[in-house]
């Protein structure tokens, strides 16, 4: 009896393990594509749809890839990454806040990106960040905000 | 931080830069900006430099392309090489001009 309890509790913390796992960071490489799903593990064979999601599955100095042309949304920044589109692709961000880099000691890039404010009135930031980021613009388009801030 | 082949179009200031951060521009273009291309605010406290290399503005009559407006107390150094500027209202406006 004793045995099979242990057994049952070993079960049930593996599955706990293998669950938190899941939901943590756990990709040096991250995908994006336009046939994505943020519920996926943002992998190669299961892209998320979203640059927000796929950074969560990212680790620390990870990189997030764009698969395919599509509009991957507006996202916050808090650990070194990279986010990429590879010539020919083009990854959007649509919004009135791009991209908002928000922790001091961190490295960040960005190449490929196409970042367009589609607010009436110009307001935002294409990209915003705090002191202390290491930050890479490369090969990106940024359009009708009010700034790009750094600093 | 580092921009190197970035197009900023119609934005009010492409880019701004202060408190002291370092930032090298290349390969760039500034287009259609209706306040700065880019413009050193310099923040509250530090040395703000920007280095700007191989690039174009063209500004929409009201511009400034480059503009250096450090704070009070504060330092900003710029500097443009190999750098087009058209139709702004003034290319370049130093520190001490303000």
């Amino acid at each position: 009896m004793l045995h099979r309890n242990y057994a049952l509790a070993t079960v049930a913390l593996a599955s706990f393990v293998l669950a938190m796992t899941d939901a943590e960071a756990s990709a040096q490489r991250t995908f994006v594509a336009s046939y994505g799903n943020d519920a996926n593990v943002c992998s190669l064979t299961q892209p998320c749809r979203g640059f927000a999601a796929a950074i969560t599955q990212t680790i620390s100095g990870g990189e997030v890839i764009a698969l395919d042309s599509a509009g991957y949304g507006p996202v916050t920044i808090t650990q070194s990454v990279s986010i990429i589109a590879p010539a020919g692709v083009y990854a959007g961000i649509s919004t009135a806040q791009g991209v908002t880099i928000h922790a001091p000691n961190i490295k960040v890039a960005l190449r490929g990106l196409t970042i367009n404010n589609t607010s009436a009135n110009g307001a935002g930031y294409g990209i915003y960040l705090e002191q202390g980021v290491e930050l890479s613009v490369e090969s990106c388009v940024i359009s009708n905000f009010y700034s790009v801030s750094f600093g | 931080m580092k921009v190197d082949h970035v197009a900023f179009n119609n934005n009010h200031i492409d880019l701004s830069a202060g408190f002291g951060s370092t930032v090298n521009i290349a390969n760039s273009r500034f287009f259609g900006t209706s306040a700065s291309g880019v413009l050193l605010f310099g923040g509250t406290s530090g040395t703000t430099n920007i280095a700007i290399t191989d690039s174009q503005f063209t500004g929409t009559y009201t511009t400034f392309c480059i503009a250096n407006q450090a704070s009070p107390g504060t330092t900003g150094n710029i500097t443009a090489a190999r750098v087009t500027m058209s139709t702004c209202y003034s290319a370049f406006v130093p520190d001490d001009l303000r």
